[in-house]
């Protein structure tokens, strides 16, 4: 029997769309052996001419295209920044140990970590197809082909996979961690996801990946980076998949005393019984939700790493071991104030903007008691130096970027009133990288850092 | 919150803490409140071979001292 060529087509289009329906997210791959000394991890990084001295961290918080543009613009400015360690000059941007970034800050973070100075190229691919792009609008023809419908109609495909099919084929292609690795230099970068368990959060590194079982080296950076942008209801979470009890994992030293810190230190008991979640098995998947969950300004790792000797890459051993002469600390928060109109009206809002309020209401609350521990943690720090001598003195600066330090109120209110959105137009970019440059320049602590005042060898600015 | 910890031993030496080189001798460190176990490392020429201990409490100016001795193997 021979079919008429129209049946032929609509057959092949009904056989493309039952193959989509069975559309499945990228499985995560199994890592065979449990080894501390691979995968993408702070302490592999070459240190060869970045060494830990000088200890720069950078936070990126969330915010779209205004917190990618905004982080863009320090970059800029560290780019074109030096400090003078031992008589001979530094530029600053090579001395950035770590980034920690979260939702769009991490579009930033994970493309300079990939490739480095090439970010800053006028019109390069960062610029002409993520900063100035209208990521949005793909993002949206992507959900008006009838393809992705039948693909999305399936359980194990999401709004998600699509978005991070998308950062893949715009600005991350087919890059991995193995390619982080292999590019061997710091910036260590932390893409920050949250776990839906708990909404703790959840890191893209080979340490966090250990429990699971599961290889990050073969991850996409353009996945982990659409899981740390993963904004509840507009996108659907993001799966990993998880192998606890596989590998012949190890879990790390500090677990077993923390499981008995409950009265003592309850946030150390409680990291430790996150981490154990990891290990039950029967938990096969780990969902992900938008990093601004757990963190929106990416800033709870670097803190803990500061605070804690239980974290992989942590600073506060550093410190012990006499590493760091100098910890700087620039956190770059593109938090906004968007005016409700709910306010002018006597009807109750609707149901998008409880849920939104919800959302993000607790989160600017949370950065703020963030900033604020990093603060009483560097004074706390400071004072103990100053009554102590003979404790390891580290030179300690906190450099905090965000529009509430604009003192032109007008100027002020119109960055503070920029949207969230993968969308902005040129002029509010080209404004936005300007801002975050100047800002950072302004800061009295950061001018403290590029020209140390005379006989200021102590204290920095904690 | 900070504890201070002063791990006393003959001779300067890495301090492991919790497994993971963490301080050195004789010279006042920072820990994180909690349970720690301290020991000297892979060079097993001391004793006890681990300490555990609670860190509270402690401050700059008092930190809790843990001492090792030193055992010469014949």
């Amino acid at each position: 029997m021979k079919l008429a060529p129209g049946m032929m087509r609509i057959l092949a289009l009904a056989f493309a769309l039952l193959a989509a329906g069975c559309a499945s997210f990228p499985k995560t791959e199994h890592l065979a052996a449990y080894d501390e000394s691979k995968g993408y991890r702070y302490e592999r990084l070459d240190k060869t001419g970045n060494q830990d001295d000088l200890f720069i961290i950078l936070t990126f918080s969330g915010g779209g295209t205004r917190a990618a543009a905004l982080s863009y613009g320090v970059l800029e400015a560290l780019r074109d920044s030096t400090v003078e360690i031992d008589g001979k000059p530094r530029n600053l941007l090579d001395e950035v140990d770590v980034i920690s970034s979260v939702s769009g800050g991490s579009f930033t973070a994970a493309y300079y970590a990939l490739h480095g100075n090439e970010i800053f190229e006028e019109g390069g691919r960062f610029q002409k197809d993520f900063l100035y792009h209208d990521v949005e609008a793909d993002l949206f023809y992507k959900l008006l082909n009838p393809y992705n419908w039948a693909r999305l109609a399936s359980p194990e495909f999401g709004r998600i996979d699509l978005a991070s099919e998308l950062y893949q084929e715009l600005l991350f292609g087919d890059a991995t961690f193995h390619d982080l690795e292999a590019r061997g230099r710091k910036p260590f970068v932390m893409l920050n996801a949250t776990d839906m368990v708990k909404g703790a959060q959840f890191t893209f590194t080979q340490s966090q990946f250990d429990p699971l079982c599961a290889d990050l080296g073969r991850f996409s950076i353009a996945r982990a980076v659409a899981a740390s942008s993963d904004f509840p209801l507009a996108f659907s979470p993001l799966a990993v998949n998880s192998y606890p009890g596989t590998c012949g994992y190890v879990e790390p030293g500090w677990v077993a005393p923390a499981l008995r810190d409950l009265s003592a230190n309850p946030r150390r008991y409680y990291r430790a019984r996150m981490l154990r979640t990891y290990e039950e098995r029967d938990r096969h998947f780990v969902h992900l939700l938008d990093g601004g969950v757990a963190d929106n300004i990416g800033l709870r790792g670097p803190l803990t790493s500061i605070r804690s000797g239980d974290v992989d890459w942590s600073v506060l051993n550093k410190v012990n071991n006499e590493e760091i002469r100098k910890l700087v600390v620039i956190v770059v928060d593109a938090r906004n104030e968007a005016k409700p109109e709910f306010d002018e009206s006597p009807r109750a809002p609707g149901t998008f903007t409880v849920v939104n309020a919800i959302a993000t209401t607790p989160l600017d609350n949370y950065s703020f008691d963030s900033i604020e521990l990093l603060q009483d943690t560097f004074r706390r720090r400071d004072d103990a130096q100053r009554r102590q001598p003979d404790l390891h003195q580290v030179q300690l600066y906190r450099i905090y970027v965000g529009f509430d330090q604009i003192t032109n109120d007008a100027e002020r209110e119109a960055f503070l009133s920029i949207k969230t959105a993968f969308v902005l137009p040129r002029a509010q970019v080209d404004a936005l990288r300007r801002q975050g440059a100047e800002l950072l320049l302004q800061s009295e602590c950061f001018q403290k850092l590029v020209h140390p005042p005379a006989g200021d060898k102590a204290r920095g600015c904690p | 919150m900070d504890e201070y910890v002063k791990v006393t031993f003959p001779t300067r030496r890495q301090v492991w803490v919790d497994g993971k080189p963490a301080g050195v001798t004789n010279k006042k460190f920072q820990v994180e409140t909690g349970n720690h176990v301290f020991d000297l490392g892979p060079k097993k020429n001391y004793k006890p071979e681990k300490q555990e201990r609670t860190v509270q409490g402690t401050m700059p100016e008092e930190p809790m001292i843990i001492a090792f001795e030193r055992v010469d193997h014949q």
